[in-house]
């Protein structure tokens, strides 16, 4: 019964998405260009060093993180993310969530989940169709033993990413404006995450900076471990702190709902 | 002309007050603007530390593009930006595009500066100190920064156009972010060197839909790769397209059909 009514709502998104999809289709199209242009430089600097590796990465191995690290950027990353919250907030719509069967949060999850599916099978063939008009042959540096893992990870991924924007989403609670704050979070993300190139390439102390927040578990832990580059040892502690920062940002999302539940108040029919 | 700056000043003032009442976002919105900015020049450092020199670009020379591409975005982002790419759906999702068609001023102005971002101003003027300062430490010859001032001009009028064209497909279909992302992606592919790429794209980018005017083509000048011959097609082209837009605009506004 629970898994129909989800299925139900799933459905409904879906239609929504649809009827909109050419506004996802073109922000995708955005973050894939990106990605393209990042392609273009590495090659162009994999030609000029002589076909060395650069920061570690092999030519193979800078192109198919790129590719993975833009799939995931294309599904995952859109600028309005938690936007819809904030509104609802606001204007007093989550008042309806209070005495409906299903939760704001699983709602939410599941209409991005949506999105996230309908992004994900346009970057797919953008992906291909940019490949192919700037020439760009399709490389092979993955290593397909990391397929489960690199599944798990993705998965918590997912997980992190979502809390991350819903939890800023729900400072609306107390404040009228939150814009600025997912801003910045989103700029620290984009970078920090490991979207554009790998982290391995920034100077030691940003690496540092990094290492203390959740993105790189986001886009560059498995994509690295997709591609075999993350040594047996480490992981473990990858996996945990995965698991750490997904427990972390799910409490916070506990404790920021029912102490925002408790601030709201909504006025007007 | 002084009737509309007077505009300007009045709606800098109200804007100024509104963004400010909600102090918490509006200074982490600076603090956001000013940490990309930050962090495009740790990624430009991520890349230039593994790779000495990339098509005449160097560690040393790449300052110059990240900032110009700052320069023209907060420019942009003062004014026309999400006025133009963002607010305009807005106001014709909800109806309220009315208010502004019955104003006595231009619609294009109103349309394009109702909305002025104080959050793009203050990050604004630390990124041109930065810049003096990298144009003074590298001793630019003081006819190639006037060259570099038109071409942020040119650049200005470029992205203004571009923006109008985008802005102007509401009138005819709604499309709520997927436009304006799709030109801030475009825009900020100049935190690369544009040069990288095939030259079939290289040339479309850089003289059919000059894109790269958004960071490469002014910071190419300032370090010597891009001619005055060059810099004169980018002034004529800016010319050009920021009439043809506006003309398009108009057009497209013929199509508005007002409902609530």
């Amino acid at each position: 019964m629970t898994l129909r009514k989800y299925l139900k709502v799933a459905a409904m998104h879906w239609e929504l998405r649809m009827v909109y999809r050419v506004n996802a289709i073109l922000e995708t199209s955005g973050n894939l260009l990106t990605m393209l242009v990042t392609l273009a430089l590495w090659l162009f600097a994999f030609h000029r060093v002589g076909g060395e590796s650069i920061g570690g990465y092999t030519e193979s191995q800078m192109v198919s993180y790129l590719i993975i690290a833009g799939l995931i950027t294309s599904t995952l990353w859109h600028t309005s993310q938690g936007d819809s919250i904030i509104s609802a907030i606001r204007h007093g719509r989550i008042s309806k969530y209070f005495v409906k069967p299903i939760s704001l949060t699983v709602n939410h999850f599941i209409a991005q989940t949506v999105d996230h599916l309908l992004r994900f099978a346009w970057s797919i063939l953008a992906i291909f169709v940019f490949l192919f008009a700037f020439g760009i042959p399709i490389p092979y540096a993955v290593d397909l033993s990391q397929i489960p893992l690199f599944c798990l990870f993705f998965i918590l991924a997912i997980g992190i990413q979502y809390l991350v924007f819903y939890n800023a989403a729900l400072l609306a609670f107390w404040m009228e404006e939150v814009w600025g704050i997912t801003f910045t979070i989103r700029v620290l993300a984009d970078i920090a995450a490991g979207a554009f190139i790998p982290l391995a390439l920034f100077a030691p102390f940003w690496q540092r900076v990094f290492d203390f927040l959740p993105f790189k578990y986001i886009i560059s832990i498995p994509v690295n471990t997709l591609l075999g580059r993350v040594p047996a040892h480490e992981v473990l502690p990858a996996l945990l702190g995965s698991v750490v920062w997904l427990i972390v940002f799910a409490i916070l999302t506990k404790i920021t709902w029912v102490r925002g539940v408790r601030h709201y108040s909504a006025v007007g029919g | 002309m002084r009737r509309y700056f007077r505009i300007f000043a009045v709606l800098a003032r109200y804007n100024f007050i509104h963004q400010t009442t909600y102090r918490p976002s509006f200074f982490f919105a600076i603090f956001g603007k000013v940490l990309r900015l930050v962090l495009f020049l740790a990624f430009a450092d991520a890349i230039f530390r593994n790779v000495p020199e990339i098509a005449g670009w160097t560690l040393e020379r790449i300052p110059f593009l990240i900032l110009t591409l700052f320069v023209l975005e907060f420019l942009a982002g003062v004014g026309f930006h999400r006025n133009l790419l963002f607010f305009l759906y807005e106001l014709l999702y909800e109806g309220k595009y009315d208010y502004i068609l019955t104003r006595p001023v231009s619609p294009v102005f109103l349309t394009s500066f109702r909305v002025i971002d104080f959050f793009d101003i203050l990050p604004l003027f630390g990124t041109l100190t930065m810049l003096i300062w990298y144009i003074v430490v590298a001793h630019t010859p003081l006819l190639t920064v006037f060259g570099y001032v038109i071409l942020i001009g040119a650049a200005y009028f470029i992205l203004f156009g571009f923006a109008l064209i985008l802005s102007a497909i509401n009138f005819w279909t709604l499309i709520q972010t997927g436009v304006g992302r799709l030109y801030e992606s475009i825009g900020r592919l100049n935190r690369f060197p544009l040069d990288v790429l095939p030259k079939f794209w290289r040339v479309a980018l850089f003289y059919v839909v000059p894109v790269a005017v958004a960071g490469n083509i002014p910071a190419k000048f300032l370090i010597g790769t891009w001619s005055w011959w060059q810099l004169l097609y980018i002034v004529v082209f800016a010319i050009v397209i920021f009439v043809v837009a506006v003309k398009f605009w108009y057009r497209a506004l013929r199509h508005y059909s007002s409902v609530a």
